[in-house]
């Protein structure tokens, strides 16, 4: 292959121009007679290379700028300046035959025709990308059983529940077996089932049909499990570029716990002091309510509360100190805690860090 | 050109789903009619009633059976013009970012557009075709009079074109909010007017004759008025045939304007809530 590229940009710029007016009725009149306008620089000079067959994870708070730079990968967008090359194409001449060469999912906007059912809006894209009736059929059978929807074939769609549509548009986007797959939150609302079934598809179209698959999610777990390399923006800059195992054991460095209990809980604000390591959770000295009959549930040291209910609490706690403070919290029974939930840390946190260049681990 | 007509039977079946929509806009195929025998009824009673010759009272040329005769295909063919509602949902798909969806299929959005109102409209011709054979039977008028299949014919190949160039228009209505982001105006503007200069409010032939020389050469009298003519034998072939051509020139002139503005403003998307 001439082009050892899938993906290309140099110094890749999007501004956006933005109204602005002063408040109320006032501020609209002035408006009228004198527009005033600012320049949001949404993606910033940003330079990125893909290989062909590639899963990439793009990680970036809200208003980061991976959108921006989806919808100017993908051409429905023009750039301000720079470079750009996907598939020896430049995107926004929106070319047929570099339609035909990849596919977009985005979380909140449909391909699929509610009114229909996922069978009549598969047999219209057979004809919109001039499938083959042999590869259409092989590749309908594939993804169905691998999604394990036969039965919802004939459904219409509006009746599918989220994660069934949501399956159904990935089924859609790849029946012409494109060479780069852009995926905008696609897990964005489903269950953790749902979620899960996702990503084991993605893995395999990745790995199976050698796709090229740039993603964008909100969700960790999405990044962390399908993409072997990430690379984070935010203000439009990229502020990281390389292995995702790398960046998660560098700036990912506290894990957020969910406490839930039996009964309504009046919390210790102190923590626990440095002497009772591993024995967090110590008891509380007075006022103890609920099913422990005395014990209170005091925040472990070093830990940061994120939420207070009446009978939960959800902390974030260095992840080295995660194992001894799970341990700590299963074996102690006079809590009364009914369910523990550990999850990875919002991805606003690593990014904020990741900008702030600080709280590492190591050395990226 | 098969991936289109793949466009226009997707939306054919899915026009299934909307019984009450269908229903409804066959029963205003009824609505135009009964309007027009309320008024023309009152129109042709007064002279006739002073010369006691309501038969063969004419105005315009019409007949008051003629005159219903006239509606009653009219309205039929005004039933099949679905192109309204396109300039809305192209702009309203521009400003939300849902027009996206278009720009990402190996398809233009204009002919996407055409394709699916085609699609629609067939679905729609069904039920009100059923209700126009209805309402002559109602008010016992016999509105074809045509004396050459040429003239059904044409009537035919003048209505295709004029649907589209109908289409056409609002898509281009709709693009402009690529640039101008609201264009309630236009919308507002060119409802009531094109209506009227389809011939589907009043029979064109009672405008004063210099209006109507200039109004031949527009494209609107040729989605709903000249094909109703031709259907009721008050047009001749030679008129069909003019009326074909103007048609086919304003369809390639809107076809080729939408090309070059699309290409142009499309460049200012900035595809908002996508």
């Amino acid at each position: 292959m001439d082009q050892p590229y899938i993906i290309r940009t140099r110094g890749l710029t999007k501004v956006f121009r933005r109204f602005q007016k002063e408040p109320g009725l006032r501020g609209s009149l002035k408006s009228l007679f004198h527009r005033r306008f600012s320049d949001k620089i949404a993606v910033d000079a940003f330079d990125l290379e893909v290989k062909p067959g590639e899963f990439v994870g793009l990680i970036g708070p809200n208003g980061a700028g991976k959108t921006t730079l989806v919808k100017m990968l993908t051409g429905i967008i023009a750039p301000t300046s720079g470079e750009l090359s996907v598939l020896g194409h430049y995107p926004n001449k929106l070319e047929n035959a570099f339609k035909k060469r990849y596919a977009v999912v985005m979380g909140q906007k449909s391909q699929l025709f509610f009114e229909l059912t996922p069978a009549d809006t598969f047999r219209l894209f057979k004809e919109l990308y001039a499938i083959p009736d042999d590869a259409y059929q092989r590749n309908v059978d594939f993804f169905v059983e691998l999604f394990d929807v036969s039965g919802l074939l004939n459904v219409q769609v509006r009746t599918l529940s989220l994660g069934e549509r949501m399956k159904m548009e990935l089924i859609c986007a790849l029946l012409h077996d494109p060479g780069v797959l852009f995926l905008d939150e696609p897990t964005i609302g489903l269950d953790a089932v749902a979620q899960r079934q996702i990503r084991a598809f993605l893995r395999e179209v990745n790995a199976a049909r050698g796709a090229t698959i740039i993603l964008t999610s909100h969700y960790m777990e999405d990044v962390r499990s399908l993409c072997p390399r990430s690379v984070v923006i935010n203000g439009g800059k990229k502020l990281y570029d390389g292995p995702t195992a790398k960046l998660f054991d560098a700036y990912q460095t506290h894990r957020k716990i969910t406490v839930r209990f039996e009964s309504e809980q009046n919390f210790a604000d102190e923590q626990g002091s440095e002497g009772e390591k591993g024995s967090e959770g110590g008891q509380g000295s007075e006022g103890g309510q609920g099913p422990d009959h005395g014990s209170r549930f005091a925040l472990p040291a070093g830990a940061q509360t994120l939420e207070r209910g009446p009978d939960r609490l959800v902390f974030m706690i260095p992840r080295e100190r995660s194992g001894a403070v799970l341990a700590e919290l299963t074996r102690r029974q006079g809590l009364g805690i009914s369910d523990i939930g550990v999850e990875e840390e919002d991805i606003g946190n690593v990014v904020e860090r990741i900008y702030a260049g600080t709280n590492t681990r190591a050395e990226v | 050109m098969k991936k289109y007509l793949a466009i226009a039977k997707t939306l054919f079946k899915a026009q299934i789903v909307y019984r009450f929509d269908v229903l409804m806009t066959a029963l205003g195929t009824v609505w135009r009619v009964v309007f027009a025998w309320i008024l023309w009824g009152a129109v042709f009673a007064a002279p006739a009633a002073a010369s006691g010759a309501a038969a063969s009272l004419t105005i315009g040329g019409f007949t008051f059976q003629e005159m219903l005769g006239y509606y009653v295909v009219a309205s039929f063919l005004a039933s099949l013009d679905l192109s309204g509602g396109v300039s809305g949902e192209v702009s309203t798909r521009v400003r939300d970012g849902s027009f996206s969806k278009y720009m990402v299929i190996p398809a233009s959005p204009q002919f996407h557009f055409l394709a699916q109102n085609l699609g629609a409209s067939a679905y729609y011709a069904a039920f009100s075709v059923a209700v126009a054979c209805a309402c002559a039977f109602f008010f016992r008028v016999q509105p074809v009079h045509a004396n050459s299949p040429a003239q059904l014919l044409l009537a035919l190949l003048i209505l295709l074109p004029g649907l589209a160039f109908m289409v056409c228009y609002h898509f281009f209505v709709g693009i402009l909010a690529f640039k101008f982001q609201d264009v309630g105006f236009f919308l507002h503007v060119q409802g009531n007017l094109i209506e009227f200069a389809t011939g589907a409010i009043v029979p064109l032939a009672l405008l004063p004759e210099g209006a109507m020389a200039v109004i031949r050469f527009l494209p609107f009298p040729y989605v709903t008025y000249m094909p109703a003519m031709l259907i009721c034998g008050r047009a001749g072939v030679a008129e069909g045939l003019f009326g074909l051509a103007v048609v086919a020139v304003w369809l390639a002139v809107i076809l080729f304007v939408n090309r070059c503005t699309y290409r142009r403003l499309r460049i200012k998307f900035d595809g908002v809530g996508v």
